[in-house]
């Protein structure tokens, strides 16, 4: 017995008004893209009983579709199902044979829950538990029973149309579908934390094009490759991604030969936001992105930021302001960025910097240096040579 | 017209013969060819098996020839880095002693002999000269009588300095007799004249990719058997389990038995060495050669080349850039530059500036070297300015 029906139910749309089916159909299309892009071809996606359903051309597509249903925005959670005859009978039968085979790991919890949509089913909810959980703890007879936080949980459904049980449920990102929220330009690098801040940005509907500042010859062909590698990550969530290479080793010379070395990270930063803001205006794109996280380094203080903020008049999001080093690293494994944010290469926030920054940088300061450069045509340049690679 | 006149600025450059070298034309002919025919599993008592088996034993008794010992004693291996792990963990014995590996060894060595460490053995790193020389005098302090392995590298493979293994082994039969001799002559094999009946090893590796034959297929020479990494189905007289390439393995054999053929490749080689130095040397006159002076100690194919006044990673990138293929000596890691270990084993620091290594081939053409000089000095003048007064220690 093979699941060969995928159903996901609605988070937080749910809660959407009049607009819900434009929320719901930007899904479907954000499902179907990521499933083509994956190769999963030949299957039937629509949304019925207010569910996402997923039935696969063939059945050995399905955990693969599983695990991107998991990782698409908009969805609450996900279950492999089975479907059987519309009888408390039929559907035990189906679970116990589901269970024997799907819960074959070490001793672990369980419970059986059930949802009964179809109020015509002669068992209630309660009643389709237990006598459904009797049965499968015979199968895993010694498995314990846990209610509050079982690590497997026996699913049954009573939808309108039929009946099905499940044995592999997960979560899923939740938030809204990449899209509903409008455009945004993310900050790349190849850090940890930038990847994470594009993730909850899409989380929250906001499909992204990314911008990466790329300093050749200081920095090594593998630096970009692997932030191609994170802006795929970020691309597979919304059907693409468009990355903008903007070339920023002019703009380093610069400011490394007649600026404050003090300085240099926080000018970086103020070239990298004009620069930024211009690749967005271009694109038709109102908002920035970036993964700075309040007092991590020296140029993400509250002034240093406040400094860059007034340079655009972009709105800026940054989701990780409040999240400390271990909470981004734990979305990055979950999202499937940690691996590649490790491997070393350099960035350019790296070159030049000396070994204490200044963490306050007075913009009447930062401005009597930047005097000192010809700025329009530094970016005018860097604009210039920007490569777009489509992802 | 010059036949080499074509080299513009535009060209690609390849002197990285050091990392791995492009295929002989002889050597592609042939191994196109054979990839066509009906070969079987060389173990296999069919027709098709049989003519694979012939071909692979060919390989092994032209391999063997070219090495200077008897076929019996060559396992074939993917590489020089398995067949340098095969001979390390293929010599241990049950009970753990010490193991004396050379400071500038390999990393394939290095990292075999660490795995050796966490099963607790001993390890002992015996010193080496300035230049990467191991005297006889720091082989004797280093090595002890429970020394069971000691690893040697008859050509280092970033400053190629050649050591005198012939010279060293009677040091160490005499002092730990009862050790086995590992030699990694990846690098030296078909540059550096040698005879492995002559050397006193007990152990040598050789890989083809390094001398213009084909990637994957490398050799492990042994005087006596050495216990397998994976048994596999017992290939190999029982020390290397998987089916063998055939064809790969002819392939190698096919590259030693060219360059051998090519009787002044390595008086070539030398003099396209010295003239590339000539050139480096003409117009980054603050650059100076690292480890032996040319001759009889070094690879006929080695320059390495300290240039001051930048770090060597974003030097490489330019060279990159500009299409000269070269290597660095060092890895810059979140903004703190290091040199490698070969060159912290000669008390390099990466303050000193770029280490670069260039490495000819037996196809590189003369004409390439004015220019390959030419846009590494426009690279380091371009570069220079960005890092005027950073590479102090930090």
């Amino acid at each position: 017995m093979q699941p060969d029906l995928l159903i996901a139910r609605f988070g937080e749309l749910w809660l959407k008004g009049d607009n819900r089916h434009q929320f719901t159909a930007r899904l479907q299309k954000n499902l179907a893209g990521a499933l083509r892009a994956a190769g999963l071809r030949g299957g039937q996606l629509r949304i019925h009983e207010a569910r996402m359903m997923w039935e696969p051309g063939n059945a050995s597509d399905l955990p693969a579709a599983f695990e991107i249903f998991r990782n698409t925005p908009g969805l609450a959670n996900v279950s492999a199902c089975v479907r059987a005859p519309k009888n408390i009978e039929a559907l035990g039968d189906a679970a116990v044979e589901l269970v024997r085979q799907t819960w074959t790991g070490p001793q672990s919890t369980f419970v059986c829950r059930a949802r009964r949509v179809d109020k015509h089913f002669p068992e209630n909810g309660p009643l389709i538990e237990r006598t459904i959980g009797d049965r499968i703890g015979h199968v895993v007879s010694n498995w314990r029973v846990d209610l509050r936080t079982p690590a497997h949980t026996l699913l049954v459904e009573i939808l309108r149309d039929f009946a099905c049980v499940s044995a592999t449920n997960a979560d899923c990102v939740g938030g809204l579908p990449v899209g509903t929220a409008g455009r945004g330009l993310l900050l790349l690098s190849g850090g940890l934390d930038s990847p994470v801040a594009g993730f909850l940005a899409q989380k929250r509907g906001c499909e992204l094009d990314a911008v990466y500042f790329h300093s050749p010859p200081y920095i090594p062909e593998a630096s970009r490759e692997k932030v191609e590698a994170l802006a795929r990550n970020l691309a597979a969530r919304q059907g693409g991604l468009r990355l903008h290479v903007a070339h920023f080793t002019e703009i380093q010379n610069a400011i490394h030969s007649a600026c404050d070395p003090k300085l240099t990270v926080i000018l970086y930063r103020r070239f990298m936001y004009r620069i930024a803001a211009a690749i967005a205006e271009r694109a038709g794109i109102q908002t920035l992105c970036t993964g700075e996280s309040l007092g991590q380094v020296a140029s993400q203080t509250l002034e240093n930021l406040r400094t860059v903020d007034r340079l655009t008049d972009k709105l800026t999001l940054r989701p990780l302001i409040g999240q400390d080093k271990s909470e981004i690293v734990a979305v990055a494994h979950r999202i499937g960025t940690y691996e590649t944010s490790i491997l070393p290469a350099e960035d350019c926030c790296t070159l030049f910097v000396p070994r204490h920054p200044a963490v306050r940088a007075p913009e009447g300061v930062l401005e009597a240096n930047e005097a000192k450069l010809d700025v329009q045509a530094l970016i005018d340049e860097a604009l210039a040579r920007t490569v777009v690679v489509q992802l | 017209m010059h036949p080499d006149s074509d080299i513009d600025a535009a060209s690609p450059i390849y002197l990285d013969h050091g990392g791995t070298t492009p295929l002989d034309p002889v050597v592609l002919a042939g191994l196109a060819e054979r990839l066509g025919w009906p070969l079987g599993n060389p173990n296999a008592a069919h027709g098709p098996g049989a003519r694979a088996r012939r071909l692979l034993e060919d390989a092994r008794r032209m391999l063997a020839e070219h090495l200077g010992g008897r076929p019996e004693e060559v396992v074939f291996t993917s590489g020089g880095t398995e067949a340098i792990t095969l001979a390390v963990r293929g010599c241990t014995t049950a009970s753990p002693g010490r193991i004396a590996l050379g400071a500038t060894e390999h990393s394939s060595t290095r990292t075999a002999v660490e795995s050796m460490a966490e099963q607790g053995w001993a390890v002992d790193t015996i010193p080496v000269t300035p230049t990467g020389r191991i005297t006889p005098e720091a082989l004797a302090e280093t090595l002890r009588p429970d020394t069971r392995i000691v690893c040697l590298m008859l050509a280092q493979n970033e400053i190629g300095t050649i050591t005198d293994i012939a010279g060293l082994a009677p040091v160490v039969r005499r002092l730990a007799p009862r050790s086995k001799l590992v030699v990694d002559a990846v690098q030296a094999f078909t540059k550096v004249p040698f005879r492995v009946s002559s050397l006193g090893a007990d152990c040598v590796a050789v890989t083809a990719h390094k001398m213009h034959g084909p990637l994957g297929i490398g050799a492990l020479w042994t005087r006596a058997a050495v216990k397998p990494l994976f048994k596999g189905g017992g290939q190999e007289r029982g020390q290397r389990g998987g089916t063998q390439p055939a064809v790969l393995a002819w392939a190698f054999a096919e590259a030693a038995r060219v360059a051998a053929a090519d009787t002044d490749a390595c008086t070539r080689m030398a003099a396209l060495r010295d003239a590339l130095v000539a050139e480096l040397l003409a117009v980054l006159p603050d650059a100076t050669l690292t480890g032996e002076p040319p001759g009889p100690t070094r690879l006929p194919n080695n320059a390495h080349l300290c240039i001051p006044g930048l770090p060597s990673e974003p030097l490489i990138n330019a060279l990159a850039e500009v299409g000269l293929c070269a290597s660095a000596g060092a890895a810059c890691s979140t903004g703190k530059f290091r040199v490698s270990p070969t060159l912290q084993a000669l008390g390099r620091r990466a303050e000193e500036g770029a280490f670069v290594r260039l490495t000819v081939g037996r196809f590189t053409r003369a004409a390439e070297l004015p220019e390959a000089a030419r846009r590494l000095a426009a690279c380091v003048h371009a570069l220079r300015p960005a890092y005027a007064g950073r590479l102090a220690p930090r």
